[in-house]
């Protein structure tokens, strides 16, 4: 089958990675994984313009429902396939009602929830999210974003550059980064280098004030000054997993709603990748459907969370065994080819 | 009939007024008609609706990408309209192989991304009836029909004879007018024709009287052009300053007509690509209902055979200075020929006949 994603892709943030995992995947299965659109020097995916040879299409919607470098002809174009054969991934959480939590939400108003949703429905009969327990009656769970053992770089703890770093964006980020900071600065000392690696950690990025999103980006810069944080321009994708390869601790941080949709992200299957140990930010019961009971172990408490620190420098060779762990359960469960039969299936539905 | 208009409207551009005389027209017709949309209290008000679902056709008139509704919209028309009763009136050529004029094409992807395959692959995702309005569709699944259309309710001042126009256009010479010529029209494919015009112009000027252009990008060419090196929207602020042309904005089309016939002339200048393909427009139909000459610019045969054998007569060129001062020393055969044309047209090319052949086609299609 040969499916053909939609999917406004950046160089340095993104699902870029994921897609890259889908289109090796589905060679390795038999099938082919597109992207739609010319070829974009910086974001190295495999496109295609070729609508026709398209079995089946997945939008992949996250912050917006637009193409990149598209327009209504190409919506034009692409109702060629059947919405039988189309599926929309809403990645972000914004096909249900009005949902807000900690600063975080998903619309800023009933218009824009409205828009979201007839533009999902008026393409296909099969909306996914990327959690085990949609809201909606009507949104089937896939949880697209998954693990890929062949990025999987040496658990060596010795000799990180970083003690801890984080590669992402400020987007809503700053409440979980907040708990970070303060389980670390107890232990700051010992710690080593800590970095925030990503847009928005010093400064607002360009985008925020014409998308009027100042407050998701909204952080303490003094405070990160005062904790010596290292602030390290964004990567691009492909550099995702070595960048956190950098550091012996990885923090594992997802959007307020996110956490109450019970959503997966890329970097939830990335991280664990990286030869890094994860430090997960994440709902308990959450935590432990994704990753297995070891998991739990990783997690950061709300109480006393530096001594989980103070714990995992006493004993790193303790919790690479769990990241072992943590990394075969996500093998056996999450895994490309896993996600990719089901896809199929869906569409075939 | 229950016939929705499918395009982005605005109102001073592309197909307005065509689709405020179709809406016009239909319902005279007993048909309903609508545009898709949603209702909207701005200027032009016509009867927008989602509901496409109570519509036998969807006629899609499409310049440019946009004319496509946004999502979710196209999304919901194109699953409630089944496609053998959609249509697609081509208005720029685009459901065709790259063509380029001078520096005019049909696809233009340094402006809109698109390559031409991805125009003809768009229309037929949309629709099996692609109409252009030209006599000669040069693809063979294409069917003429010219869309555009006179309508003789809009004639500035309907003169019984020759002597009559002449008198009211000013005594004899033109003298009743505020300008000598007038052109409507955006800055877009058009210069490489009005420049000659207008310095043919040049030692005519005091007989004639100023000059005024009305549209987009008159006052120099955009930023944007020079960015993209598009060679389209060109113009020679020094020749205009030098001829006292006043530049305009752009106008509503509901003062289209009463523009133009503040004039003593007025050029009818297709792009060259619309020249190359035979496309008609708006304005070389409304320029007739306006109370001035017609100085018509766009090929021989079109002009016979949309116009009748009378308009022949208000051809201009190359000799442009030799043409307009024999207008302006006897306009009187000149007014006669435009009373013929429009007699002709009338006949021949009203909003009421291209309804009608746009009936017949859509029973066809479906």
């Amino acid at each position: 089958m040969r499916i053909m994603f939609v999917y406004w892709a950046f160089e340095d943030q993104g699902s870029g990675l994921l897609i890259n995992g889908y289109t090796r995947a589905a060679q390795a299965l038999g099938h082919e994984v597109v992207v739609y659109g010319r070829p974009v020097p910086n974001i190295p995916l495999n496109y295609s313009m070729d609508v026709d040879s398209a079995d089946a299409l997945v939008y992949i919607f996250e912050w917006t429902t637009d193409l990149l470098n598209g327009d209504n002809l190409d919506f034009a174009r692409l109702s060629k396939i059947s919405r039988r054969r189309t599926v929309v991934i809403d990645g972000d959480g914004n096909y249900n009602d009005l949902i807000s939590a900690d600063g975080d939400y998903n619309h800023r108003d009933e218009q824009a929830r409205d828009r979201w949703v007839a533009i999902c429905d008026g393409l296909s009969d099969k909306i996914c999210q990327p959690s085990p327990h949609p809201r909606c009656d009507n949104v089937l769970t896939f949880l697209f974003y998954c693990y890929d053992p062949a990025s999987e770089l040496p658990l060596d703890v010795d000799n990180k550059d970083y003690g801890l770093l984080y590669v992402g964006n400020s987007k809503f980020r700053w409440s979980a980064m907040s708990q970070v900071l303060a389980a670390i600065a107890p232990v700051r000392r010992r710690l080593g280098r800590v970095g925030i690696v990503g847009h928005g950690w010093d400064k607002l990025p360009a985008w925020a004030e014409p998308m009027r999103m100042q407050a998701a980006y909204h952080t303490d810069p003094a405070l990160l000054r005062r904790l010596d944080v290292d602030l390290l321009p964004p990567v691009r994708f492909n550099d995702v997993v070595c960048t956190m390869n950098r550091a012996l601790l990885s923090p594992v941080l997802t959007r307020p709603t996110f956490n109450q949709l019970k959503f997966v992200t890329p970097r939830y299957f990335e991280t664990p990748a990286a030869g890094s140990i994860p430090l997960f930010l994440i709902d308990a019961g959450h935590l432990q459907e994704i990753y297995g009971p070891a998991a739990l172990e990783l997690a950061l408490p709300p109480e006393n969370a530096a001594d989980k620190i103070q714990d995992v420098l006493d004993r790193p060779e303790h919790y690479v065994t769990v990241t072992e762990n943590i990394r075969r359960h996500l093998s056996r469960c999450h895994s490309h080819e896993m996600r990719l039969r089901e896809l199929v299936r869906i569409i075939e539905r | 009939m229950n016939i929705l208009f499918v395009s982005k409207v605005s109102a001073s551009a592309r197909s307005v007024f065509a689709i405020s005389k179709y809406i016009e027209v239909g319902r005279a017709r007993g048909h309903q008609v609508a545009v898709f949309g949603e209702q909207t209290s701005e200027p032009p008000l016509f009867p927008y609706t989602l509901d496409a679902k109570a519509f036998d056709f969807a006629i899609f008139v499409v310049y440019e990408p946009w004319d496509f509704p946004d999502m979710p919209y196209l999304a919901q028309l194109l699953d409630n309209v089944p496609k053998e009763r959609r249509v697609i009136v081509d208005c720029c050529g685009r459901y065709n192989d790259t063509v380029r004029v001078e520096h005019d094409f049909n696809h233009l992807e340094k402006m809109d991304r698109h390559q031409g395959w991805e125009w003809v692959e768009g229309f037929d995702a949309v629709s099996n009836t692609i109409l252009q309005p030209s006599f000669k569709p040069l693809r063979g699944n294409v069917r003429s029909f010219l869309w555009h259309a006179f309508d003789p309710a809009s004639v500035a001042k309907p003169y019984g004879s020759a002597q009559e126009a002449v008198h009211a256009w000013g005594n004899g010479h033109g003298t009743g007018k505020r300008y000598g010529m007038t052109y409507l029209g955006h800055n877009w494919q058009r210069w490489t024709q009005l420049r000659p015009l207008l310095e043919g112009l040049e030692p005519l000027s005091s007989e004639l009287g100023p000059i005024a252009l009305a549209g987009a990008d008159w006052e120099k060419r955009p930023e944007w052009a020079a960015q993209l090196g598009i060679e389209g929207v060109d113009v020679d602020p020094g020749l205009l300053a030098r001829l006292g042309v006043e530049t305009r904005p752009p106008l509503p089309f509901q003062e289209m007509i009463g523009f133009l016939s503040d004039g003593k002339l007025s050029p009818v200048v297709h792009r060259p690509l619309f020249n190359s393909l035979g496309l008609m427009t708006n304005r070389a139909f409304a320029t007739f209902s306006a109370d001035t000459i017609p100085l018509l610019m766009i090929p021989e045969e079109l002009i016979e055979s949309v116009y009748g054998p009378a308009a022949r007569l208000l051809r201009v060129g190359p000799d442009f200075t030799e043409d307009v001062a024999r207008i302006l020393r006897d306009p009187m055969p000149y007014w006669s020929a435009v009373l013929d044309t429009r007699r002709h047209l009338a006949e021949h090319h009203t909003f009421q006949h291209r309804l009608q052949q746009l009936e017949q086609i859509l029973e066809g299609a479906a």
